[in-house]
């Protein structure tokens, strides 16, 4: 792996677990990440598309929810969402000092679904606002593993 | 002394040997048999392996992260986990074709059933009908076989499809989300019995309640699913570490059977082995011959020694499996609290339905999901993750799946043969299609498990039940059955080869009838049953 490679993974990750868990990821789990990119070549984007929803995520955690949320419905396959799927698994494997809370939110039952109600709806808007640009951009650029099957 | 060579350490094979060790047998076991590696930590809760682990992630995904599971259109939410990958190695020299049908072969010391979930289910009579013999003859079996190996159960609603057997050891400590399945269900008995013809009650697990044998009782360290360390779980290598104890008892493995000799009488004088990774094979000679490698394996042996002493590829008809459909649900009453790993990880509660004839029962295993990975089921739901966190770590006390198992019936046309025109050794070829009517059986048994789920106050999502495809249940049976006559491809009633007089089969290849329920513990039991009948 080139020094720049690693570097860019590097970034990556600290992006995408502030995305998912909204810590900064520790060596530990920077590690892990790296490491799964070297052994498997289920993570790299050969698309152009896929390549520009990862440039598009890495950004910052904004650009990571809203790349996410465009791939859950129109790319599951794409390598973006292997890598945050890597790191979910990553982050569960680990103790909760790692960042990954596997406790339910401390709320009444009333209160989760109102929280997930306004999730359900964010994750709405996110998709309509990515999709108009990254619609026409996949169709343009093609690639990325599909929609959902 | 008598002699006996049983290829196959897999649970038919363990106890057939144990039992004619015992009546002092000289016994030599040819067997692949990647061993299991030693357990890690084995006094670790599953939650104090992530916190005290130097490398967690190395153990729940793998060197090669081959436990993450990735968006793929037909891969299942579980695979094994990499603490069980010795039991995906497959040695050289096992090449096969299949259609209709996702063989899985097993090569671990102790057979596939060293990932088994443990249930253990005696058939009945109407089960057995086709058998030449009943209940009266195996229930002694079960028995025996609960004796050796510890099994959990009690009396209650499911007794009228398992029969009650001796050695039954006190239930494990329920869960909680299974107590609450359960007393849901005593609540409102009657509706289940009328309107759905539906039982549940808890399900008989291979695990220990109490010190049995020098093993362990279970601790509820909630490591079941990435591989009991402490044996209060059962597995077919824990019968094979007492065969081992015996002085008459020779175990050899790193080979893989290929084929026996048959001589002018046709019968056996040999046993043809390959070392795993290839090589130049090795002989054993035969006295009397057991193969107990499980129904394909033992199959593909008997075909290719019938096609070397030929030239002819036989065919063998009626392979069985059990239809599995995966059905996930959520208890309403658990969204929003804490899932408590400290339990027994496999299913605690069974749902039997009747429905026609009684051997074409529906059997059902309810699993609480407490230690699977959760970014399997994160992946699959259509929204973004983190999104899919906040739902899955909500709802993880509450989340559940029902694993609905079809029985199945021998038919012509499911068959195994050899291609043999091919350069190399000749390949297993398997042949599978399912029995006219079935979508609409799956239908009906999912409509009645649904139902079921929503009486005890669970949600069934849209769209997330899943049809196994065939072989994925891993109950092969039927291609070489018990008959109580002289047929081509048959045994007798006490599994000696109709074709080959020193030859026996002791696994489901000689079942003529596969019921709903798992196999394994009627495995054991008419291995027993064998050599108390023919040594």
């Amino acid at each position: 792996m080139t020094p720049a490679t690693a570097a860019s993974l590097e970034r990556e990750c600290d992006v995408f677990v502030r995305y998912l868990v909204r810590v900064r990821p520790d060596a530990y789990i920077q590690k892990k990440y790296a490491q799964a990119h070297s052994v498997s070549a289920d993570y790299t984007a050969n698309a152009a598309f896929d390549r520009l929803l990862i440039a598009l995520a890495s950004t910052a955690p904004l650009g990571a929810s809203l790349a996410d949320s465009y791939a859950s419905l129109f790319a599951r396959s794409s390598a973006l969402r292997k890598k945050l799927i890597l790191l979910m698994a990553i982050l569960e494997s680990c103790s909760p000092a790692h960042g990954f809370l596997d406790a339910p939110d401390r709320a009444s039952v009333p209160g989760l679904c109102l929280r997930g109600a306004f999730r359900g709806a964010f994750f709405a808007l996110r998709c309509l606002g990515s999709a108009v640009v990254l619609l026409p951009l996949q169709l343009v650029l093609g690639g990325s593993g599909g929609r959902r099957k | 002394m008598k002699s006996v060579l049983i290829v196959g350490s897999g649970p038919s094979g363990v106890h057939f040997a144990l039992s004619v060790l015992r009546k002092g047998y000289d016994v030599t076991m040819v067997d692949v048999g990647y061993p299991k590696p030693a357990a890690i930590e084995p006094a670790m809760s599953f939650r104090a392996l992530k916190d005290h682990l130097d490398d967690p992630a190395d153990y729940f995904l793998g060197a090669r992260f081959q436990g993450v599971v990735l968006p793929h259109p037909g891969r299942e939410y579980y695979g094994l986990p990499p603490s069980k990958d010795y039991v995906l190695r497959v040695p050289a020299g096992t090449e096969h074709a299949a259609h209709g049908f996702s063989p899985f072969f097993g090569y671990a010391r102790g057979g596939v059933a060293e990932v088994w979930t443990g249930g253990c289910y005696p058939f009945n009579d109407a089960e057995l009908a086709e058998f030449p013999f009943g209940y009266g003859a195996l229930g002694p079996c079960y028995g025996e076989v609960a004796r050796r190996i510890g099994i959990c159960g009690g009396e209650d609603d499911l007794a009228r499809f398992f029969p009650l057997h001796e050695n039954l050891l006190e239930p494990l400590e329920l869960d909680s989300h299974s107590a609450l399945l359960l007393a849901r269900y005593e609540e409102k008995k009657s509706a289940f019995h009328e309107e759905l013809r539906c039982y549940l009650g808890r399900t008989r697990v291979a695990v220990l309640s109490r010190e049995q044998g020098g093993r362990n009782k279970c601790t509820y360290l909630g490591r079941c699913l990435w591989g009991c360390p402490t044996a209060a779980f059962y597995t077919p290598s824990l019968t094979l570490a007492e065969c081992l104890a015996f002085p008459n008892f020779r175990y050899v493995s790193g080979l893989r059977a290929s084929h026996f000799r048959l001589d002018s009488r046709r019968r056996a004088t040999h046993l043809v082995a390959f070392p795993a990774e290839g090589g130049t094979p090795g002989e054993f000679p035969v006295e009397t011959l057991v193969l107990a490698a499980g129904a394909l394996s033992s199959s593909r042996i008997y075909l290719e020694s019938l096609y070397r002493h030929t030239g002819e590829a036989p065919e063998l008809h009626g392979l069985m499996d059990n239809r599995q459909i995966l059905v996930p649900f959520v208890n309403l009453r658990l969204i929003g609290q804490a899932h408590k790993p400290e339990s027994y990880q496999y299913h605690q509660v069974g749902m039997g339905i009747e429905v026609g004839a009684p051997r074409e029962y529906i059997h059902a295993q309810v699993t609480t999901l407490k230690t699977g990975m959760l970014h399997p089921i994160m992946q699959s739901l259509p929204c973004d993750l983190r999104t899919a966190a906040f739902l899955v770590r909500n709802l993880h006390a509450a989340l559940g799946i029902v694993n609905v198992n079809l029985h199945d019936t021998r038919r012509r046309g499911n068959r195994l043969t050899l291609a043999v025109s091919e350069p190399g050794a000749p390949r297993l070829v398997m042949d599978y299609a399912p029995a006219a009517g079935e979508e609409a059986v799956i239908a009906r048994a999912v409509r009645t498990v649904r139902s079921a789920l929503g009486k005890l106050g669970c949600l069934v999502p849209p769209g997330m039940s899943h049809v196994r495809p065939m072989g994925s249940s891993v109950h092969y049976a039927g291609t070489l059955p018990m008959s109580r006559t002289r047929g081509e491809h048959t045994v007798s009633e006490t599994c000696r080869s109709h074709e080959v007089e020193n030859l026996f089969l002791v696994d489901g290849a000689t079942y003529p009838f596969l019921p709903a329920k798992n196999i394994t513990f009627t495995l054991m039991a008419n291995a027993v049953r064998v050599a108390e009948a023919a040594f």
